[in-house]
């Protein structure tokens, strides 16, 4: 995380010179710490994240798949003559213990068109979808699998 | 050569998803349904777009920030049109005639 | 040449942009609800991002990237607020009205 944050901080500054890089530096630590003490941050975190590597890369591509397929369905529907839809409000349960995972899935179910997260209380989703079709099996959705999968790995 | 053609390509589909987006916006009637198609097709749309402009710009300081901006839009989006639905929901008297609502859930 | 053909592809590319950005104006203006407001007005922001994107590839400049992306912190902010304030406004004892909507529906 530290690496990113310098490597944001060059791209920002857009050009390498000996001052950016210290100035780079001193501020990346400043904004590491800051994360560490208020936002309960911590090297674990770093640690867990590079244990699921693999997994947040193969999520992010079906991420990607998932949001190419369902934009196309809606393009779909918003090109048909006669407009039949039936939104539908569904709720569902994911077995989900961390809020950073429910987090990234209620996150990723907005992000793919067709379907909005309207709230989320404890392990209970409320979704909104367009159409009932877009909403079917979703409760037991890729995304689940994998996140359930990344969970698997955080007790250990 | 090769590559002014594809970011071409690139841009011109994004700017049909934007269409999309605008024309659902006018063709649903209800809230709820115009966010599906307007708020979600707007992330599609702004990445193809971007992709074309990264393509073009090669790898320099400009593609990084792109793609920082790509990665803001995608994380930012979703929490604002969440926020809206919600609202709305909270707000309006009688949903239950827009929409059927069913459970999963066991409680 | 195609360097010049390119940039000319650019310009209509954002004027194209702009015409959609006017037709969610309209939609902004005529909105029956609150909310296809709010919603008109992110559409707006997001086309204005990217038109903005668009200008800095032409220009051939930096730190215009710089601005949209200051832009799209701002515009989410504004989102944000804007429908806390609202939600706010709102009645106060229909807070927790999601509740009721769970209690209401039949199972399935």
């Amino acid at each position: 995380m530290y690496v990113l944050l310098f490597l944001l901080w060059i791209a920002l500054n857009g050009r390498i010179t000996a001052e950016i890089v210290a100035f780079g530096v001193v501020i990346a630590a400043a904004v590491y710490w800051f994360m560490c003490r208020f936002l309960e941050y911590s090297l674990k975190s770093d640690i867990r994240f590079f244990k699921n590597f693999f997994r947040t890369l193969q999520y992010m591509f079906v991420l990607l798949v998932e949001i190419v397929k369902s934009s196309f369905a809606v393009i779909k529907i918003v090109f048909s003559k006669k407009l039949d839809i039936q939104p539908q409000i569904v709720f569902f349960e994911a077995p989900l213990k961390s809020d950073f995972l429910r987090t990234i899935l209620a996150n990723s179910i907005t992000l793919t068109p067709g379907t909005i997260t309207v709230d989320v209380d404890e392990n209970r989703f409320c979704i909104h979808a367009l159409d009932y079709t877009l909403a079917e099996g979703i409760e037991d959705s890729v995304f689940v699998h994998l996140l359930m999968k990344m969970e698997e790995s955080y007790n250990d | 050569m090769i590559k002014y053609i594809l970011s071409a390509i690139f841009i011109v589909m994004g700017i049909v998803v934007l269409a999309t987006a605008m024309v659902g916006n006018f063709r649903f009637g209800y809230v709820l349904n115009r966010m599906q198609v307007g708020a979600t097709s707007d992330t599609l749309g702004a990445a193809l777009i971007i992709i074309g402009l990264i393509i073009v710009s090669g790898f320099n300081a400009t593609t990084v920030k792109l793609i920082v901006m790509v990665m803001f839009l995608w994380f930012a989006n979703p929490v604002s049109s969440h926020f809206l639905a919600r609202t709305e929901i909270i707000t309006n008297e009688n949903i239950m005639q827009e929409c059927e609502v069913v459970r999963h859930d066991s409680i | 040449m195609i360097n010049e053909l390119y940039n000319g592809f650019l310009v209509l590319a954002m004027s194209i942009m702009a015409l959609i950005a006017f037709a969610y104006l309209a939609r902004a203006i005529s909105g029956p609800k609150f909310s296809d407001r709010i919603l008109a007005v992110n559409g707006i922001q997001t086309i204005i991002i990217l038109i903005i994107c668009i200008l800095s590839i032409l220009q051939g400049e930096n730190y215009i990237v710089d601005i949209a992306l200051i832009y799209a912190m701002l515009g989410f902010v504004t989102v944000i607020i804007v429908c806390k304030a609202y939600l706010r406004s709102h009645h106060k004892d229909r807070a927790n009205d999601l509740n009721n909507l769970k209690g209401a529906v039949k199972n399935d």
